[in-house]
């Protein structure tokens, strides 16, 4: 093991023996129930995470989570008696149908729309806990929350309930970690930087946002019930907006991601009050400073700050490929083969009073390319949207293989294998082309949340997707640009890597986009080649190209769409020399040179 | 000889560690059409970005009509009558296509107003969608606009990057006949493409790219008919799968 391998390896131990020697160093009481706030606010943050981080939705509900979890741990404990066994689930349980039922109207709402809605929600939260004074105790709270115990044992203040507090943090920790580090994780990631990939690899991206959320709600209960047994108070206080404040900016301080961030987020924003409580009236300039500063020296957390000096310092992660897999061959088809792969009926599509699509009518068959031509404008990609379900159809169906999917939403037309690439690329470009790769697998191999039985074993289905991605890569001709993040390749590879993902869902039908925009002669020759070697497994191809050379080598059939119409459909040296096609098309002119 | 319009010296440009491009020197005379050819990450954009300030050079000069732009912001480079059409058609999407077209307005109105109309008359598409939010556009209309927004600035030096990128082919000689157009009324264009038959066609003067450096420069029609040299120069490695 090389220094640096050790050093590395060392990091995560040196966190551990500092968190551990904090509390013993600072043993004051008060010092230790700051230290225990430290916990429950990592907990806050981690559970915040998942919306805000991973989902990439900016919700201001976490605050309201947190206080209504505490209030009814307050209201159970204090009013009824109840103990923790009972009051702790009851505290995450009633967030989590609060979060339930909030979801349904506000998280379809677009960004600064879902951010006011579910500040709307906290609002509410706060005006219920002050004016519903039978039951909450109004504006004063209740007081006599017992703390952590059972069976008329009480946890002690201090030691005690800090290491249970802490406990209860580190559970919620290996929880989280382990649920982001299967491929759904990744899943998260391609869905906060482009939902349209998302969709086109097949996700539910409602569904997966509606789980973050519920997650994040979860984790507020646990804890705004510990928040509620260690100050063995509750008061208005847990559901006002600072709360909120709070969480978001530890979440941005320490890392939006990273489960290491969320605790340096809680340790450094619950510390520095205590640091500058000596500058009596001006602690919160010194406070305000210091977090401006934070943001500028650190904009992507105390996370990202750590993984630049760990670069710097040489001590990166080593890569080691993974063996390829091939993808399992496609199961033998029931379907007679007398129904055609795809079949578009009249279809017809109106942008406000502009006919896109005119009652467009064609089939392609299994292991076919079908080039798709036609002017700027002529509706060629909301044709392509149309059949991959991302603009619904005015009039006019959509079959594969027989059976309807015209109003299936995108994600289940990739499910029943359609895939597609976009003209103007999505991917994920700080992720690794194996990972933007293999996320696509997800599907297929049904990888739920963390399916690896133990928290230390490798995802399993992760690692075969990776795998498997190495595969399609190697087929594609760019197996040493696996671990090159996608935003440092070139145009020619990028797209190629979104082939790579596309075929990684198995498709039986392939639509791509322009393919051959911004490649040289050289590349779409290779390209041309690549494509044409997909459809010996039954696979058929829509190409969008502008690029009639390239599209006459590998097509076997030409669809020219004018002015939203199909003018002219057939064998690309007929569609060619078609007089419709010349004029609307390629121009008047005889060849001059230019393509 | 006349006085160049633009000249590159030595620039050298790194992103990070990565040496995009190694001490290439250009010059564009007013008239002319110098055409960057070159593999996927050869560098052709990146020294597109150097000319108007988008990437700031790690060594070298560049002077437009006799004076050092070095140390000019990409405002005031355009301000000096520098346009530029940037690659993956970077438009303002919510602005309607008449103002994503008049916000490159410069100089006089009524000369303003001439270039608008001979912008429409090239891209007949973008007179119909005058009213139409940017977005709404396809994507090969797009591509118009963004080519059309550095036309209608009337400056002396357009810088296109991939204008024929997802264009229809009539619409690309369509275009290329109108750049010629422009370039003979003494303006001058640098364009990047990957397109060898497409630069060989339409520019004067080509300058070959290859992992950064300059390798090769002459008059297109020097090159013209030994279309396999320039594939050669092109492709160099045997693997053509070369990072960027």
């Amino acid at each position: 093991m090389s220094r640096r391998a050790l050093i590395s390896g060392l990091m995560p131990f040196a966190g551990l023996a500092c968190l551990v020697a904090w509390p013993l160093v600072f043993n004051s009481p008060y010092d230790l129930r700051v230290f225990t706030l430290v916990g429950i606010y990592s907990i806050l943050v981690l559970g915040y995470q998942f919306i805000f981080g991973h989902a990439g939705a900016l919700a201001l509900t976490q605050g309201a989570f947190f206080g209504i979890a505490a209030y009814v741990t307050g209201i159970l404990g204090a009013k009824f008696g109840w103990s923790f066994p009972v009051t702790f689930p009851l505290s995450i349980v009633a967030p989590v149908l609060v979060a339930v039922v909030v979801a349904i109207p506000v998280l379809r709402l677009e960004s600064h729309y879902f951010a006011l809605a579910t500040l709307g929600i906290a609002q509410v939260a706060l005006l219920i806990a002050i004016k519903w004074e039978s039951v909450t105790g109004g504006a004063n709270g209740l007081a006599g929350v017992p703390g952590i115990g059972a069976f008329g044992l009480v946890l002690p203040r201090g030691y005690p309930t800090l290491a249970f507090v802490w406990g209860i943090a580190g559970v919620c920790a290996l929880v989280a970690w382990w649920l982001m580090r299967s491929l759904r994780g990744r899943a998260f990631q391609l869905m906060r930087t482009s939902e349209l990939a998302a969709m086109s690899i097949g996700l539910d991206t409602a569904r997966l946002r509606f789980l973050a959320f519920l997650l994040s709600a979860a984790f507020a209960g646990i804890a705004g019930a510990l928040h509620a047994h260690t100050l063995r108070v509750v008061s208005p206080e847990v559901l006002e907006f600072h709360v909120m404040v709070t969480c978001l900016t530890m979440a941005v301080i320490g890392g939006r991601t990273r489960v290491v961030g969320a605790f340096l987020g809680a340790f450094l924003l619950v510390q520095l009050p205590e640091w500058f409580r000596f500058l009596e009236h001006y602690y919160l300039i010194a406070y305000g400073g210091a977090l401006l500063a934070m943001i500028i020296v650190a904009p992507d957390g105390l996370v990202g700050l750590l993984d630049r000096i760990g670069a710097r310092l040489g001590l990166r992660p080593r890569h080691t490929l993974p063996a390829p897999v091939p993808l399992p061959s496609a199961a033998p088809e029931d379907v007679t083969a007398e129904v055609p792969l795809l079949s578009v009926n009249g279809l017809t599509k109106r942008f406000g009073g502009v006919a896109a699509l005119e009652d467009v009518s064609f089939q392609v068959d299994r292991g076919e390319i079908v080039g798709l031509i036609g002017p700027n404008g002529s509706g060629k990609t909301t044709l392509v949207n149309i059949v991959t379900g991302l603009t619904p159809a005015d009039a006019g169906e959509v079959r594969l293989m027989g059976q309807d999917i015209t109003h299936d939403p995108a994600f289940r037309i990739v499910q029943r294998g359609v895939a597609r690439t976009f003209q103007l690329i999505e991917l994920v470009d700080d992720m690794t082309c194996l990972e933007n790769v293999a996320v696509a697998r997800l599907t297929k191999l049904g990888a739920g949340f963390g399916r690896s039985r133990s928290p230390t074993e490798v995802d399993a289905p992760f690692g075969l997707a990776k795998r498997q991605a190495a595969h399609l890569l190697e087929r594609l001709g760019m197996l040493e640009a696996a671990f090159e993040p996608a935003g440092n390749l070139a145009q020619g590879l990028r797209r190629r890597l979104e082939i790579a993902r596309a075929l990684a869902l198995e498709p039986r039908l392939l639509l791509l986009d322009e393919p051959a925009a911004g490649l040289n002669e050289i590349e779409q020759q290779d390209l041309a080649i690549r494509l044409k070697g997909l459809r010996t497994s039954g696979l058929a191809l829509v190409v969008i190209e502008h690029n009639v050379p390239f599209l006459m080598a590998i097509a076997d059939r030409l669809v020219c769409l004018n002015a939203g119409r199909v003018i002219a459909v057939g064998k690309p040296s007929d569609v060619r020399a078609d007089p419709n096609v010349v004029a609307a098309y390629f121009g008047a002119q005889p060849a001059d040179g230019l393509p | 000889m006349t006085v160049p319009l633009l000249h590159l010296d030595g620039i050298t440009v790194h992103y990070g560690r990565m040496l995009a491009l190694c001490d290439v020197s250009v010059t564009v005379r007013p008239g002319e059409i110098v055409a960057l050819v070159g593999n996927n990450g050869a560098g052709k954009s990146t020294l597109l970005k150097a000319v108007i300030g988008l990437v700031r050079p790690s060594a070298g000069r560049i002077m437009f009509s006799g004076t050092s732009l070095d140390e000019l912001d990409t405002a005031t480079r355009i301000r000096q009558g520098i346009g530029y059409s940037p690659e993956g058609r970077r438009i303002f999407p919510g602005m309607t296509v008449r103002e994503n077209l008049e916000v490159a307005w410069r100089g006089e109105r009524a000369a303003a107003r001439i270039r608008l109309a001979e912008v429409y008359q090239l891209f007949p598409a973008l007179e119909v969608n005058a009213d139409v939010p940017g977005w709404q556009l396809s994507g090969g209309q797009q591509q118009m606009l963004a080519i059309g927004r550095a036309l209608v600035s009337g400056s002396r030096l357009i810088l296109l990057d991939e204008p024929s990128l997802g264009l229809a082919p009539a619409l690309t000689r369509d275009v290329f006949a109108r750049i010629r157009n422009i370039a003979s009324t003494g303006r001058a264009v640098l364009m990047a493409d990957q397109n060898i038959a497409t630069a060989l066609a339409v520019a004067h003067r080509i300058c070959v790219l290859r992992a950064g450096r300059l390798v090769a420069e002459g008059p297109a029609r020097s090159f013209r008919g030994r279309e396999e040299i320039a594939a050669a120069l092109l492709t160099g490695e045997p693997n053509a799968a070369r990072l960027g």
